[in-house]
């Protein structure tokens, strides 16, 4: 790829769209042709992100000039905070990412009665810090109503305010992040920050208090669990735009080709990235990840315009193979026979392209899992980018780490959706599908750019087993 | 030696309010003029000085300031299709939205819209006010107020009517064309993704016409070498590489197209006549034309040669 042929190749298909006459329907997930194709290129570092971001103000300016919409004209000038990075991904950081650590809880913590009588719970997963960040993973829940009353469970997560008390007499008090919107879902997975960091040398910590004034005793000097089983291996280096394309594929197995995003079906977006990383040379039309790609959306039966309806009506398959784990998900992607259970299993990991990374336990439930982690250089930017559109001044998605997982039984994984922004770096990660019923393990795989971390996590689940 | 790249270009006048009059504004050989204000550049030191500035120099100084500005070629106008909706109301808004937040940040602006008279920073009337109630307030770093302050600027230039969009493209063009090395501050490698799309996207529509094709089939990249550049059929696309100051020299003079010719350059002449070079058909060598400016079109007026 030559110098400047992602902007060249921008800034001509600006040209295009302005002769369609576009109208702009501002910020929002109602994103038009050129957000889609400036942030993948930009994510595929096939043009600087501020390049990107120039082009794009540029190409909002001028079809708005065109109707009159001045208020365009300061908005454009106002670049995103992507638009200033190197790079796609978060500023450097001062020095080498601290490196989190994570010892396993697994208990539960009685919550007294709050509204109408509705009592919770909180079932700790992990305590999880670096040298300055401390947070408990939590799985909570309603579960049960004090009092005779006709009200209905609460909506939201339960409010009661916990905190922390250490050995030396330090109070952390708690918040508790993520609690999600108000939508009457039956678990609710977060963590507890705590703030301030612990010292070095705590011994143990007292979280509470929950009903009667209980408390669980967190004990961060006794011998923990057997180590979870750690291996790094180099792989192949892949390109940027690469990665991205198959990070599309997962986003395609994951929420199916025709969920909506920005109005479009995420197929047809897909075909449009394909376009813009082959048409802008950031990749080969044949490049083997477009070639997979094609093969996907060949047993998909979605035509993502990438060959693999070349030979008319779908008759004969694409060459491109499918990764192991699209060939699973494609196998195992509807179900719904996962154990439902809270796995508090923790793992510390070697550093992988500069981020520092810890296993913080998970919830198992029918119809998928969720992973607890901490990071510490690294985050899921743009994660979902692809499926839920890139309103303004939202950052294309960062493809540095790829995740998956595959279960004892054999059944792989793959992130569907993630939460994460906290200042504790924590992120819960959505995997899809369930967890095979009789597995016993999970095998975490954390792909980067020169090499490939494999944790092997145990199940074993809090309160004698799934249910 | 060629003709001077405004030779096929056609004079602009337009009247602007300055102060408590209107005043005249004129284009023509290649530089803009405030007709009224015979020392502008007097006028500017001493408005660096803290006196007023009178809107018919704070427009001359914008012009300068947009002179190399690849903005202007991302921004305006394409084809005789393609009319910018700018109006002085739409710049008067954003000045007043502007002001106030130089206003309130203590400042003063660098770009010289912040002056005296009535297209300068006048009362803001309640339409205005409600205008810009519904623009985003929120607080920005210097720089982007900056940013924001030049494209108000820009504007500016652009409310001036159609023939000074045309102008002040030429005058960037031929910023980004001089032979040789480019001058200081310019990087010609970095500005070439826009200059391939302003070529582009002025040679689509016209070429299009030229040939029955769709715009989407014409591809044009900047010409760097000796020559007028070529421009050739590649199945049913036209590929063309043409100098930058082709923007210049033909499209901004209006003549793109001439009675079945594709211009590619202007050899000598003053509005609304000229010599030229076209081509009959692509992969053709050019000829020389005598073309005629009439109503408002180019006409050929002397056969090929």
């Amino acid at each position: 790829m030559s110098a400047g042929s992602g902007e060249t190749y921008l800034r001509l298909l600006a040209e295009a769209e302005l002769r369609q006459g576009p109208v702009l329907a501002g910020p929002g997930p109602h994103i038009h042709r050129m957000w889609l194709a400036a942030t993948a290129l930009a994510a595929a570092r096939a043009v600087d992100p501020g390049a990107a971001w120039q082009v794009l103000a540029d190409f909002e300016m001028a079809a708005r000039l065109r109707n009159g919409d001045a208020r365009a004209i300061l908005r454009s000038a106002h670049p995103p905070h992507w638009a200033r990075w190197a790079r796609p991904g978060p500023p450097a950081a001062g020095g080498p990412a601290a490196a989190p650590a994570a010892i396993p809880i697994g208990a539960t913590l009685p919550l007294p009665p709050e509204r109408e009588g509705w009592y919770g719970e909180l079932q700790l997963l992990c305590l999880a810090r670096t040298s300055a960040q401390a947070a408990i993973t939590v799985a909570t829940r309603w579960v049960g109503q004090a009092r005779r009353s006709a009200t209905p469970r609460p909506q939201h997560a339960p409010f009661h305010q916990v905190g922390a008390l250490d050995d030396s007499g330090t109070s952390h008090p708690g918040a508790l992040w993520d609690m999600g919107i108000e939508d009457g879902r039956e678990w609710w997975d977060c963590h507890l920050g705590l703030t301030p960091a612990l010292l070095a040398g705590t011994r143990w910590l007292e979280v509470g208090p929950g009903v009667g004034g209980r408390c669980v005793r967190v004990d961060l000097a006794a011998p923990g669990p057997p180590p979870v089983p750690v291996s790094v291996r180099p792989t192949e280096p892949a390109s940027t735009a690469a990665r991205l394309l198959d990070r599309a594929g997962e986003e395609l197995l994951c929420h199916g080709p025709d969920s909506l995003a920005g109005g479009l079906p995420l197929g047809p977006r897909i075909a449009l990235l394909i376009q813009d990383l082959t048409r802008s040379g950031a990749l080969l039309a044949d490049h083997p990840a477009v070639r997979r790609l094609a093969a996907l959306g060949w047993r998909l039966g979605v035509d993502l315009g990438a060959g693999s309806y070349r030979d008319g009506a779908g008759s004969r398959a694409p060459a491109g193979r499918l990764p192991a784990a699209w060939a699973s998900v494609l196998i195992d992607g509807g179900t719904r026979d996962g154990p439902a259970g809270v796995a508090p299993f923790a793992a510390s990991l070697p550093e992988i392209d500069g981020a520092r990374l810890a296993l913080a336990g998970l919830r198992s439930a029918r119809d998928g899992m969720t992973l607890h982690v901490m990071a510490s250089g690294w985050a899921p930017l743009g994660l979902g980018w692809l499926v839920h559109g890139t309103p303004a001044g939202h950052e294309p998605p960062d493809v540095s780490l790829s995740w998956q997982a595959r279960d004892s039984a054999g059944r792989w994984h793959l992130v569907r959706g993630t939460n994460w922004g906290s200042r504790q770096g924590m992120i819960q990660m959505h995997l899809t599908p369930p967890l095979h019923p009789s597995a016993s393990s999970l095998e975490v795989i954390i792909s980067g750019t020169r090499s490939e971390i494999r944790a092997a996590v145990p199940l074993d689940w809090m309160d004698g087993g799934p249910r | 030696m060629s003709a001077p790249w405004w030779a096929a270009l056609r004079p602009a006048e337009t009247r602007i309010s300055c102060g408590t009059g209107q005043h005249v504004l004129r284009w023509a050989d290649g530089r803009l003029a405030a007709a009224d204000h015979p020392d502008a550049e007097g006028e500017l030191v001493l408005a660096a000085l803290g006196g007023d500035k009178a809107e018919c120099v704070a427009v001359a100084e914008a012009w300068g300031a947009h002179h190399d500005d690849l903005d202007v070629l991302a921004l305006g106008p394409r084809s005789p299709a393609d009319e910018l909706a700018v109006t002085w109301d739409m710049v008067r808004d954003l000045r007043s939205v502007l002001g106030h937040r130089m206003g309130r940040m203590g400042g003063r602006a660098a770009s010289g819209w912040m002056h005296s008279g009535a297209a300068g920073r006048p009362p803001v009337s309640r339409l205005a006010v409600q205008r810009i109630r519904s623009m985003p307030m929120r607080h920005l770093s210097p720089e982007a107020e900056r940013a924001q302050a030049r494209r108000a600027d820009l504007l500016s230039l652009f409310a001036l009517g159609r023939d000074f969009q045309l102008a002040l493209s030429g005058e960037v063009a031929m910023a980004w064309s001089a032979p040789g090395s480019p001058a200081p501050g310019r990087d010609l490698a970095a500005a070439r993704p826009a200059l391939t799309a302003a070529l582009t996207g002025r040679l689509a529509p016209a070429a299009a016409g030229w040939l029955g094709i769709e715009p989407g089939q014409v591809h044009a990249v900047p010409h760097e070498g000796a020559g007028w550049g070529r421009a050739e059929r590649d199945g049913a696309a036209l590929r063309a590489a043409l100098p930058a100051s082709w923007l210049a020299r033909v499209w901004a003079a209006g003549c793109p197209v001439v009675d079945g010719y594709l211009i590619v350059d202007v050899l000598d002449g003053a509005w609304p006549r000229a010599r030229v070079r076209g081509l009959r058909e692509p992969g053709a060598e050019p000829v020389v034309l005598s073309i005629r400016h009439e109503g408002e079109h180019w006409t050929v007026a002397a056969g090929a040669s």
